[in-house]
């Protein structure tokens, strides 16, 4: 009985030891909890970020110095400390945030963390195909290939009457001289027999009318259809920016919403290009390094230029030049379109106008933004009448006639005076 | 010989046909034919465009848009005066002090609002339910869910003042949200961080959906 008394109260002791041992001893895990909490907006282990990369923290600075640190970093760097106040300018005299609240086994089991990180291997497969920038042209060949074509075509035409020429006078004299030559009959030919003698048997007259009128009708249906469908229409116009940004990535891969870069659809006449800084929102870390061999990639380093960011000191202080984004959708300006009208009130999506761009790579115009176009789609439309208080009487005098929706056309969507003023 | 005028008459027009209806089209870097390009040109200066055809020669780099004069505040957007520095001091005075004005309610109107507004800014890296998961964020470094004890407990002070300079790797949205939109999408994240509550219960997630 006693001896079990005295085994229990050993194990006891022994198992409050060793838990109290746990406890007491700071552990990588719990640091990496710690880290990933307090430490990781700023600070990554190998990499600087907003603050420096912390690996070897421990080599560099005895434990003391990183407790009194991270406790109140200022008083440290007012203390006239040379590595504190080094490290403050280097990185652009931003203040750490004061961790009082960390107790100093907290602080060393972040330490023991940072000693034991092992870096992440990269995960297979999650490498995403280099975008191909060089599909910029939709078309198989561009206009001048296609003159040299048909310029090459006319050019073997003629040298093809030409020699049938050449052979006909050659058989003609060969014929003259030896007429024992001149082949018997030959047997029925369609062309020479019954083509060419109906052909001779035409009014010269008639002839070169009907061949005008032919011709002309196919000038004319062929320029009316140029006129009407082609010129100051820029439908397939897809242009090579300045910088070869991927709708295709951002908006489809990452699922990124139209209006986080083209913020103002929703409140103005425009859509808005994106200024720079929104690009920063990500690209200030995203810079693409493991495609293109630890370099920032060559269209990222572009935003940097422009924006004048240097990405040594992560600080502003570069030369700006404004990026001259060309425009692909273009209305006349006599004629108005306003995004917010489209986009909030007629909860229009994006894709109805501009296509599926989140799949375009280089973006294009999909649609002809003819006034056809326009007119057909305020005839299909339905005004949403139901949730918006402004069409309340409307709403009403609807209900009591008993329909339950109304189109843009007939709500002046056809005036003229809505779209050109 | 007659049959050869026919011949160039015919080859001509089909020639004439192929070109007129090849050339002109815009594909790539061709805008195609335009007719009077200058009807497509507002004689007045308009925002967001650059013609080549009406350069400004008035303004910097030749953009019909201007940056305000310094510490100025259009008419009307009094609002959008914000007296807390971007400074760690700046920031918890801001925690401390500022509180969601009293003219904004919180209403199923501001709250859906807050939802389209953070759907559209925030949920790319914060993700939908505010829990770090969103497509970007695989891309950046922590971003820190609303479960975690910080966003728990951080006053509303804290996150205007968060969306309107930035913090840390989170640029700043003062840009795109209004003061207004601002205060709408802290109330959708409130309501998000109650639900995200590491062991909130279903009738406290009911409760908060109710108040609303």
């Amino acid at each position: 009985m006693k001896i079990n008394v005295k085994i229990t109260v050993l194990l006891f002791c022994f198992i409050n030891g060793i838990i109290s041992f746990a406890g007491a001893a700071p552990s990588a895990d719990e640091g990496k909890k710690l880290f990933e909490a307090n430490c990781a907006s700023c600070h990554k282990v190998d990499k600087d970020l907003v603050g420096p990369a912390l690996k070897d923290i421990d080599k560099r600075r005895d434990i003391g110095w990183i407790i009194k640190w991270v406790k109140n970093p200022q008083a440290v760097i007012k203390s006239g400390d040379a590595y504190a106040t080094a490290l403050y300018n280097k990185f652009n005299q931003q203040n750490m945030t004061a961790f009082g609240s960390l107790k100093d086994d907290e602080i060393k089991s972040i330490v023991e963390y940072i000693k034991a990180y092992v870096p992440p291997a990269p995960a297979p497969g999650t490498e995403t195909a280099t975008p191909d920038q060089s599909g910029t042209n939709n078309s198989d060949f561009g206009s001048a290939t296609l003159l040299a074509l048909l310029a090459i075509a006319v050019l073997l035409i003629f040298i093809v009457m030409l020699l049938g020429r050449v052979n006909d006078v050659l058989k003609q004299r060969v014929y003259e001289k030896k007429p024992e030559l001149i082949p018997e009959n030959q047997g029925y030919s369609f062309i020479k027999d019954t083509f060419m003698p109906w052909v001779r048997g035409w009014n010269k007259t008639v002839a070169t009318v009907m061949a005008i009128v032919i011709f002309g009708i196919l000038f004319a249906y062929n320029g009316f259809k140029y006129a009407n469908n082609e010129v100051g229409v820029q439908k397939g116009y897809s242009p090579t920016q300045p910088i070869n940004f991927s709708h295709k990535i951002h908006a489809g891969d990452y699922k990124i919403n139209c209006q986080y870069c083209h913020s103002s659809a929703e409140k103005s006449k425009q859509a808005s290009i994106p200024s720079l800084s929104t690009c920063m929102n990500c690209h200030s870390y995203v810079t693409a390094k493991d495609k293109y061999n630890g370099q920032t990639s060559p269209e990222i380093a572009k935003i940097y230029k422009a924006i004048g960011f240097n990405e040594q000191n992560k600080k502003y202080d570069q030369p700006q030049s404004p990026i001259k984004w060309i425009r692909i959708h273009n209305l006349p300006d006599h004629a108005v379109f306003n995004h917010s009208t489209h986009v909030k009130l007629g909860k229009v999506a994006c894709q109805k106008c501009h296509g599926e761009v989140q799949e375009m790579e280089v973006v294009y115009q999909r649609n002809s933004l003819q006034m056809g176009w326009c007119i057909n789609c305020h005839r299909e439309s339905n005004v949403d009448v139901a949730s918006n208080p402004y069409y309340e009487k409307l709403h009403a005098r609807l209900k009591k006639e008993g329909k339950t929706e109304i189109k843009v056309a007939q709500n002046g969507g056809l005036e003229c005076s809505k779209c050109h003023y | 010989m007659k049959y050869k005028f026919l011949t160039a008459v015919i080859v001509s027009s089909l020639a004439t046909a192929m070109l007129v209806s090849s050339c002109g089209k815009s594909r790539g870097n061709d805008p195609g034919t335009e007719y009077m390009p200058d009807m497509y040109v507002s004689e007045a200066y308009e925002p967001l465009t650059q013609p080549e055809e009406k350069p400004n020669t008035i303004n910097p780099y030749g953009m019909n848009m201007r940056v305000a004069p310094a510490n100025t505040i259009a008419r009307n957007q009094l609002s959008y005066y914000y007296p807390y520095e971007k400074t760690p001091e700046g920031y918890e005075a801001a925690k401390k002090e500022l509180r969601m004005p009293a003219t904004i309610e919180r209403t199923a109107k501001t709250l859906t609002k807050g939802k389209h507004l953070y759907d559209i800014n925030c949920s790319p890296c914060h993700g939908d339910q505010g829990l770090a998961d969103g497509a970007v964020a695989a891309k950046l470094p922590s971003i820190p869910s609303y479960a975690t004890d910080r966003i728990q407990n951080l006053e509303v002070g804290g996150m205007y003042h968060t969306i309107t300079y930035g913090l840390n790797l989170m640029g700043s949205y003062a840009s795109v949200l209004t003061p207004e939109e601002r205060w709408c999408v802290i109330q959708y994240v409130e309501l998000l961080r109650t639900k995200a509550k590491p062991g909130a219960t279903e009738a406290a997630q009911a409760d908060t959906t109710k108040k609303n």
